[in-house]
């Protein structure tokens, strides 16, 4: 299985999807204020032209190749693509200002492309096996996966608890809209047949994710921040980047193992593993002074573990239904619209697509290291294009991408008030990973509570159920270490300060 | 706007929350679960907006640098949402190339001043190239109008 992946991820059709993802991801996470979340969920209505294999590795590369693509106009303007890149902006900018601006957009892309591909292994092996453990999963223990998903991005996120909660409420219900799964009467639909088969997952994402960022970018254009001037950028010197990759080859191998491990955890997104990946460093290098002020081995740590956490939220993505952050909640429902679970059965059900996808993943990194090291500077030409056309055109593809799926204007108006959701929760401190993780898994968890429930005789059923009460157990330790630090005073200002070097 | 925001979520919750009072079954049972953990929860919101003062509250709150915008330009962010709701009610009777031509057209006019002869033409050649790659590349069937049939059987007649 592993080598037919192989041989049709080198397939010319799986090469020309995989750069294009790669091209258009860099691309949208170049322009500040795009990000991946927003490329994935824009751009699956295109994906489904093509064979689900060859959409899924697409997307792949849109994901990798934004997350990466942040890092471009982090390193020459100081002002991070995507979240995910404030490090490699303190970091690569600084190096851009001791004039080293090939250097650091080299190191950048072969960190990137390096950690992808560690994190590209551990997807191959580290999925099958936790699928194969996931087979073992019943009703009873995917509500407590579930439910865990949701305790951990509510414990993990800055804003408020009760926030974070209301955000999974949300969500769940969004995702009732429609049949009642146990008598099929109609649940939520205010009268609208349309909305029988529930809320349109693209319609809703793209509502959730482009059109609040078309109004900031449009609310930048009317406030007059224009566009940035840029010199023009020599080329990188591979032999010198390949140098520093193998003088910092552990850093390399550490960074990308935190990034993967962080990925795992659902919540836990590409933005907050530079963090941690640069701080671990900082504190095993032998010059942490230089870290915060242009150290390459600081802006190689950050890049590393950015993009070695799209592949580590990946793999509980595809292993067990469960996205690890944001952008892997809009890719599940790509491969939702695609016919296909997500989950252990996907192994069994869909091999070739599971096997082509991670031979595409590897595919996706090496061409982030190709396009970053020759290509990125020829990028810096997006950092020009104006806030306005911009902003007019998300709209556009917006309403575009949420009418192709269905060819339904009514799927626009969804979109539209899905919009007005987002801004309106985010106005009142709400935020919006709760909502689309809850909206994305509120159909399994309804489902699987429906059968455990019916299946349930009394609290013998749950106690011979060794995995669910593990997951409970699990949940149960979380919440009681979240309570007792929300409880602590958190003054420690010392460690707290300097973590980035900033 | 932020506490009228925070009724208005409860408000909606709880007529949601009232109207799965009445229902019967597992699932039933479950959603009824689920509204009245939102409307709780929303409550607790609702309160914690009137906490002005409480740093984890303002700082969840926080826009993180988006702009504020005076009265003038609040207006033409305005004029640009409404320029798009328009776009999609005369889709269907206008057609697709009219439409999105219009619709971007005035939406750059909104954002950063009347657009030139100039600006309108490329546009124009933009949403001709786009509607010909929808129609006879990705064959999304898109609302049609007088201009976009005849462009239709243009690219069919060089077919």
């Amino acid at each position: 299985l592993v080598l037919e992946g192989v041989i049709a991820a080198l397939s010319p059709s799986a090469i020309m999807f995989a750069a294009a993802g790669v091209l258009l991801g860099i691309i949208i996470g170049a322009i500040p204020g795009l990000t991946a979340t927003f490329g994935i969920a824009l751009l699956i209505p295109v994906t489904f032209l093509m064979a689900p294999e060859y959409g899924l590795i697409m997307l792949a590369g849109i994901y990798a190749g934004a997350i990466y693509g942040g890092s471009i106009s982090a390193i020459l303007l100081n002002i991070p693509g995507t979240p995910a890149s404030f490090v490699s902006a303190v970091e690569g900018h600084a190096l851009v200002r001791q004039g080293k601006a090939p250097q650091a957009l080299g190191i950048s892309a072969a960190g990137a492309g390096v950690g992808g591909l560690i994190s590209a292994v551990a997807l191959m092996f580290m999925t099958p096996t936790l699928a194969q453990l996931a087979l073992r999963f019943g009703a009873p223990e995917y509500v407590m996966l579930v439910l865990l998903s949701f305790l951990i991005v509510v414990v993990m996120l800055d804003t408020p608890v009760f926030a974070n909660i209301v955000g999974v409420f949300v969500g769940l219900v969004l995702a009732a809209v429609g049949l009642d799964p146990q008598d099929g009467t109609p649940r939520f639909t205010f009268g609208y047949f349309q909305l029988y088969s529930g809320l349109g997952v693209v319609a809703v994402l793209i509502g959730f994710f482009c059109l609040p960022q078309a109004v900031v970018l449009a609310m930048e254009a009317l406030e007059g921040r224009r566009e940035s001037s840029l010199e023009r950028i020599a080329a990188s010197r591979p032999l010198q980047v390949f140098r520093r990759l193998v003088m910092d080859r552990w850093l390399l191998l550490r960074s990308s193992l935190i990034g993967t491990g962080l990925g795992i955890l659902p919540a836990i997104g590409p933005e907050s593993t530079p963090l941690v990946a640069h701080s671990v460093e900082r504190r095993l290098s032998r010059r942490p002074e230089e870290f915060g002020k242009g150290s390459e081995s600081g802006l190689l740590a950050s890049d590393a573990s950015i993009c070695a956490n799209v592949g580590g939220s990946l793999i509980p993505l595809l292993a067990l239904g469960i996205p690890g952050s944001g952008a892997a909640a809009v890719f599940i429902g790509a491969i939702t619209l695609h016919g296909m679970r997500p989950g252990p059965l996907l192994f069994t059900e869909q091999p070739h697509v599971v096997y082509t996808f991670f031979a595409g993943f590897f595919l996706v990194n090496l061409m982030i290291i190709v396009m970053g090291l020759f290509g990125a500077r020829y990028l810096a030409v997006l950092l020009r294009l104006p806030k306005a056309a911009v902003a007019s055109f998300i709209v556009l593809f917006s309403i575009f991408g949420s009418y192709a799926v269905n060819t339904s204007l009514f799927d626009v108006w969804i979109m539209f008030g899905a919009a007005l959701l987002a801004i309106g929760l985010k106005r009142i401190g709400v935020p919006i990973l709760p909502v689309v993780l809850a909206f994305i898994l509120g159909g399994l968890l309804e489902t699987n509570v429906v059968i455990t429930l019916a299946r349930a005789d009394g609290l013998d059923y749950f106690l011979t159920r060794p995995i669910a009460l593990g997951l409970a157990a699990v949940a149960i330790v979380i919440v009681v270490v979240a309570t007792w630090r929300r409880l602590m005073p958190l003054s420690k200002p010392a460690e707290n300060g300097g973590a980035a070097g900033s | 706007m932020r506490r009228l925001l925070s009724v208005a979520l409860t408000g909606v919750l709880g007529a949601l929350t009232v109207s799965r009072a009445s229902t019967v079954g597992v699932s039933a049972d479950y959603m009824l679960l689920v509204c009245i953990g939102a409307l709780t929860c929303s409550l607790a919101v609702l309160i914690g907006s009137f906490r002005a003062r409480d740093p984890e509250w303002r700082a969840a709150v926080d826009d993180g640098g988006a702009p504020t915008l005076d009265r003038a330009r609040t207006l033409r962010l305005s004029a640009f949402a409404v320029t798009w709701i328009l776009y999609v009610l005369i889709l269907p009777n206008v057609g697709f190339i009219v439409s999105t031509w219009l619709g971007l057209v005035a939406a750059l006019a909104l954002l950063s001043g009347r657009p030139g002869l100039r600006q309108a033409a490329g546009l124009a050649v933009f949403v001709l190239v786009f509607f010909v790659l929808i129609s006879a590349v990705l064959f999304v069937p898109v609302p049609r109008g007088f201009v976009d049939n005849e462009i239709e059987e243009l690219i069919y007649s060089l077919r």
